[in-house]
């Protein structure tokens, strides 16, 4: 009793078509079963279009929201700072909402210390996602969020660090891990400068960053104890 | 060449409509012969709202235009999109307008999915009224459908209601001024005219976030609601009633004919 | 034959309702038979093809042109001239007229009551169209009245709802 095992013209054979609809059965495709196919094929592509039309209306949309290419302020917003002078928003370190990142702009200098040098140093920074711009400072973007448990760390200007206020992890301020709980340095995204104007790709995170060792450190830690708040 | 194709399409075909799994979830074989053309009708909870036969006559396309069943079909339409561009809506007054350009311009398919409901709406109005109106003519509100017919009068108002609803939440000026205007009537009801307009907008002092998401929430959920509970009653009252009226049966003058003719016969006879 | 048995809820004979003929269904067997014909697949292609055919408009209609959307709502800016949706036009064309009261409330609710006890009023039991000449002139005179309203309120009134022509402007969106 399945769909093929009766066709149209053994039924009508059996309901009284005569000899001409069962030698018609006996033949290839019949132009009903045709159209049953056509007719189910059709459904099934309007099925799956529908679905994927719903599909792709409710995949968001992040044009210039974050999780997508965010272009921040003019360069010049962001005067660079030495190691030893950084202060957040005025000097090395700028809280960027949209980004939800850290810009950090290090100049070298005596305030300075890095800890390698040669292809080690730039190897390290490129795969800390630092980014040298043509007057010799340095750009990242850091993530706000710890990597520990998801608390929003803030800048000290008082140890020159990052601090999370929840469980303590400690951050050098290009985000190399210091010391606390946390499992490894902070999480960075892909910046860049679109003209003049320093650009945050948060679409792209860098969760990879390790624990330094005092082969991969790059940056002195600032030896300033945090006071309590 | 096209032996095997066919024989592997029927194994095919065969394996599944005679698995466990597919007999489980259709009882009978392919509807094509009558018991099981019975059976499918009186199987499905969505066809089971029609009966295994119907008389020719009332199914002519040039009788019903189909007026009743596209009001429905619109329905259907209008509840999809509306639950798509619910994703996106927001009925804050500062962000709703925000939202409709967004819908339209940053959200894929949005901008065809926010047309389809306009037009859906604009169209389910005009066909509810023309179904009205076939039904008039054709005298289809006699008993024993009476009740049906005042259903059908209340889901007119639901419809109408709907739609005005929704004029309102893209809070663009065409919407806010039309419901500025149209809800500005119901305080010329006497006796209780301000307090109808205060529960209507929600708000003593005009058209704001309040009356917003009142008309909201009538829109995407109480009159739907209300819509959906009286189309039941209005479908299944079709059936009990005797189905679709059909058209006109002869009129008086015309049964006095034919008696008179069969009378003159019989006489002619003796 | 005496029954030893006692007579529990277990013994009773138990009736379960299947069915209730109605006394007109029984006397119907002299009735002749409808000309009648499988809802599937006669109707259910018909109604297919209506479902489809309304799809397909729909979702032309909808690419091709798209829905207005005016500037955003100003409550100090009242557009000229601010016009209800196109079914309340017909009440609002009436508004120029009469009073709110009667216009704009009594009229319609009047009209939708009217509209829901029909069938209680129009006692007539004829479904011809010969029989009914009284109720269908009523209700087509009606009719055309919400017509007539609704297209003049619709294409036919400009600023200040002053009489225009469609050829001079049209003030209408959907």
């Amino acid at each position: 009793m399945s769909i093929n095992s009766r066709t149209p013209q053994e039924y009508e054979v059996l309901t009284g078509g005569g000899a001409e609809s069962a030698e018609m059965a006996k033949r290839g495709l019949s132009r009903r079963r045709v159209l049953r196919l056509a007719v189910g094929a059709g459904l099934a592509l309007v099925g799956a279009e529908a679905t994927y039309g719903a599909l792709t209306m409710l995949y968001p949309n992040l044009a210039g929201q974050f999780g997508s290419v965010i272009t921040l302020q003019d360069k010049s917003k962001y005067p660079a700072g030495q190691q030893n002078e950084f202060a957040l928003g005025q000097k090395g370190v700028f809280y960027e909402q949209a980004a939800k990142s850290y810009i950090i702009h290090l100049a070298p200098g005596p305030g300075t210390v890095f800890l390698l040098s040669g292809s080690k140093l730039t190897d390290q920074q490129a795969a800390e996602n630092w980014v040298k711009d043509s007057d010799g400072t340095y750009w990242i973007a850091l993530y706000q969020v710890c990597v520990h448990l998801g608390c929003k760390y803030p800048f000290r200007d008082d140890c020159k660090s990052f601090k999370c206020p929840c469980h303590g992890s400690h951050y050098n301020v290009d985000g190399e891990y210091l010391d606390g709980p946390a499992p490894r340095s902070t999480d960075r995204f892909e910046m860049s400068f679109q003209g003049g104007n320093v650009s945050v790709n948060t679409g792209k995170l860098n969760q990879h960053v390790e624990r330094p060792d005092a082969q991969t450190r790059i940056l002195q830690p600032p030896g300033i104890q945090c006071a309590a708040q | 060449m096209g032996t095997t194709n066919r024989g592997l399409l029927d194994k095919a075909t065969a394996k599944m409509t005679e698995s466990q799994a597919w007999r489980s979830i259709f009882r009978h074989g392919y509807p094509d012969t009558p018991l099981n053309q019975s059976l499918v009708m009186m199987g499905n909870v969505f066809l089971h709202l029609h009966p295994v036969k119907v008389s020719r006559k009332a199914m002519k396309i040039t009788y019903t235009w189909c007026l009743g069943g596209l009001s429905f079909f619109l329905f259907l339409v209008l509840t999809i999109t509306g639950v798509f561009l619910m994703f996106y809506f927001v009925p804050e007054q500062r962000v709703a307008y925000a939202n409709i350009q967004q819908i339209t311009s940053a959200v894929a398919f949005g901008n065809l999915v926010r047309n389809m409901h306009r037009w859906a709406a604009h169209l389910m109005v005009v066909t509810v009224t023309l179904h009205m109106i076939r039904v008039f003519y054709h005298g289809a509100y006699k008993p024993p459908r009476e009740f049906n017919w005042v259903v059908g009068v209340v889901l007119f108002f639901t419809t109408l209601l709907l739609s005005f609803t929704g004029y309102l939440l893209p809070w663009d000026q065409i919407g806010y001024w039309a419901i500025t205007v149209g809800s500005q009537m119901a305080s010329y009801t006497p006796l209780l005219g301000t307090q109808a307009h205060s529960i209507l907008t929600g708000s003593p002092v005009g058209v704001g976030q309040s009356t917003l998401i009142r008309f909201y929430t009538l829109h995407v959920i109480g009159l739907p609601l209300v819509g959906a509970i009286f189309m039941a009653v209005h479908f299944w009252r079709i059936r009990k009633d005797g189905g679709e009226a059909g058209p006109p049966p002869p009129s008086r003058r015309e049964l006095e004919q034919a008696r008179a003719r069969q009378e003159t016969s019989v006489a002619s006879l003796n | 034959m005496a029954t030893t048995e006692p007579r529990t809820a277990a013994t009773q004979k138990r009736y379960r309702t299947l069915a209730v003929v109605k006394q007109e269904a029984i006397t119907r067997v002299e009735k002749q038979l409808e000309d009648s014909v499988f809802v599937w697949p006669h109707l259910l292609v018909r109604e297919f093809m209506a479902a489809l055919l309304m799809t397909v408009v729909l979702t032309v209609v909808s690419l091709v042109v798209d829905a207005p959307l005016r500037g955003h709502s100003n409550p100090n800016l009242t557009p000229n001239p601010a016009k209800a949706p196109w079914y309340f036009l017909g009440l609002q064309e009436q508004l120029h007229y009469f009073a709110p009261t009667i216009a704009g409330v009594l009229l319609p609710g009047f009209t939708l009551v009217g509209l829901a006890i029909l069938p209680y009023v129009d006692r007539n039991p004829s479904r011809a169209f010969e029989d009914r000449k009284i109720s269908i002139t009523v209700f087509t005179a009606i009719a055309l009245y919400f017509a007539v309203t609704v297209l003049a309120g619709s294409f036919f009134r400009g600023s200040g709802w002053q009489w225009i022509w469609p050829w001079q402007h049209i003030y209408f969106d959907l």
